[in-house]
């Protein structure tokens, strides 16, 4: 009975299954596979998924195949330097031996001398090594290509179009290489791509958990906004005003971060600055109120090596394309610099001062404005940089402390 | 004097000041705001005279400063 329900269930089920059928070779092709759809996918996703899951199958088989390998070379190589070395230990016992026998060959001689005695068993013995030594050196070989051929496979492979699981796939394979017996260049390829792959599976795992700004200190963010209404010394309106706190004329560091702020749509307006906590880290290192998507880290900054001013202008003229960034500089003879804001507008490079609200937007303005930067030093701190701001993450803790609603 | 220009130095938020030269008759001193030449803002510098001290302005501070280092 039971048997009976369960044979009108699934065919039931098989009825109201859908089916469709690929040629692999061709349409004329008598090859022919069936594949069931599930759920709402469409034909081409459920190829892609039997086929992605039959090719990963298949590279984890491909993976395995060079442990295996491995390991039975290895054990080949292993019983063979074991013989060579019962081969050692049997001629140094006996020539041990010898030299008890005969104490007048004991130092030097000794080994000459039952050469010389033995010869003909000592002759045999060596066809014999040469043999093996050939086995082995031949075998050693064999290890080299297998490793080779595993370096050359993972160096082929494109890091950034791998995914999370095949990333640590890749780094598992990589611990597994002996990088001694790859070439130079495929060694150092590989180790950049570890790198590479290490930084992209962090972030990876920073995708995952990311939360984007939507509140910062009750401002909900709405409508990100242009240049001219982020500016208008909304970032920084107590500086104009004249307040009596002279943290207004020192919070710079948190300024163009409000500005970003602004930019993205919240309307928030910066804290006068304290010597301690968030803002004095962000006035020592700017870069981190911001995290990298790509890696889930700080980011890098880029720093310019010039001599002078006029170099100074071509360096951002070529390095500040598309969006938004912070120029910092140490200014000359001072222990402490500046950082403001940096864009194309019209196309022409732009500096923007938001604790100031102060606008350089031609040549001789910025020149001007780079009159007293700082391009000696031996400490790459006292280097000018600057950061491409829009496409990172702000980090919510940093925006906190730093603004005030408007 | 000096007390005059930490007091003013520690409204900046500055942990302590450096006696920098003298620029004409007054005396130039250079707030520190901490270690890695930290982004603070347009230079702030204090000028001492007798008993006064003040602020310099933009165009004193870049006299001050532009000399080469």
């Amino acid at each position: 009975m039971i048997k009976k329900i369960l044979m009108a269930i699934n065919e039931y089920l098989a009825i109201n299954d859908r089916w469709i059928t690929i040629h692999p070779h061709g349409k004329d092709s008598d090859d022919y596979r069936r594949l069931k759809i599930e759920g709402d996918e469409t034909p081409k996703e459920a190829i892609d998924r039997v086929y992605k899951k039959e090719e990963k199958k298949e590279q984890k088989k491909d993976g395995n195949s060079f442990v295996e390998k491995h390991k039975k070379l290895e054990q080949e190589y292993q019983e063979l330097m074991g013989k060579r070395e019962a081969i050692r230990e049997d001629f140094t016992k006996r020539l041990n031996k010898y030299m008890e026998e005969h104490p007048k060959y004991k130092y030097a001689r000794a080994e000459k001398e039952f050469r010389k005695e033995f010869a003909k068993e000592v002759e045999e013995k060596e066809k014999e090594n040469e043999d093996l030594y050939s086995k082995i050196i031949d075998k050693d070989h064999e290890i080299d290509m297998l490793h080779r051929e595993e370096g050359d496979r993972l160096n082929q492979l494109k890091i950034d179009e791998l995914n999370k699981n095949e990333l640590e796939q890749f780094l598992n394979d990589f611990e597994k290489v002996n990088r001694g017996r790859l070439s130079y260049d495929v060694s150092q390829n590989l180790f950049k791509k570890q790198h590479k792959a290490k930084e992209r599976l962090d972030g990876l795992g920073y995708q995952e958990k990311r939360k984007s700004l939507i509140e910062v200190n009750g401002v909900k963010k709405k409508k990100p906004m242009t240049h001219e209404e982020a500016d208008n010394g909304h970032v920084n309106p107590n500086y104009e005003k004249g307040i009596d706190d002279k943290g207004y004329s020192t919070n710079c560091q948190s300024c163009v971060v409000c500005y970003e702020l602004r930019r993205r749509g919240f309307d928030l307006q910066t804290r006068a600055r304290q010597s301690f906590g968030k803002m004095q880290i962000l006035a020592e290192k700017p870069e981190m109120a911001y995290i990298d998507p790509n890696t889930g880290k700080t980011p890098e900054v880029n720093r310019m090596y010039v001599g002078n001013k006029n170099d100074a202008y071509g360096w951002l003229d070529n390095n500040i394309k598309d969006g938004r960034y912070v120029f910092r500089v140490k200014w000359k003879n001072y222990h402490s610099g500046h950082i403001i804001s940096a864009e194309r507008i019209n196309g022409n490079l732009t500096l923007y001062d938001p604790q100031n609200n102060k606008l350089y937007d031609t040549k001789d303005k910025i020149l001007e404005r780079l009159d007293l930067v700082s391009f000696r030093g031996y400490s790459k701190d006292t280097k000018p940089f600057i950061l491409r701001v829009d496409n990172l993450d702000i980090k919510q803790d940093f925006a906190d402390a730093i603004t005030v609603k408007e | 004097m000096i007390e005059k220009v930490k007091q003013l130095a520690k409204e900046y938020g500055a942990t302590k000041v450096s006696h920098f030269g003298k620029w004409f008759e007054y005396d130039v001193y250079l707030p520190y705001f901490g270690k890695n030449y930290p982004a603070i803002g347009l230079p702030i510098v204090f000028l001492a005279k007798d008993d006064e001290v003040r602020t310099a302005t933009e165009k004193e501070y870049k006299d001050i400063l532009s000399k080469e280092e």
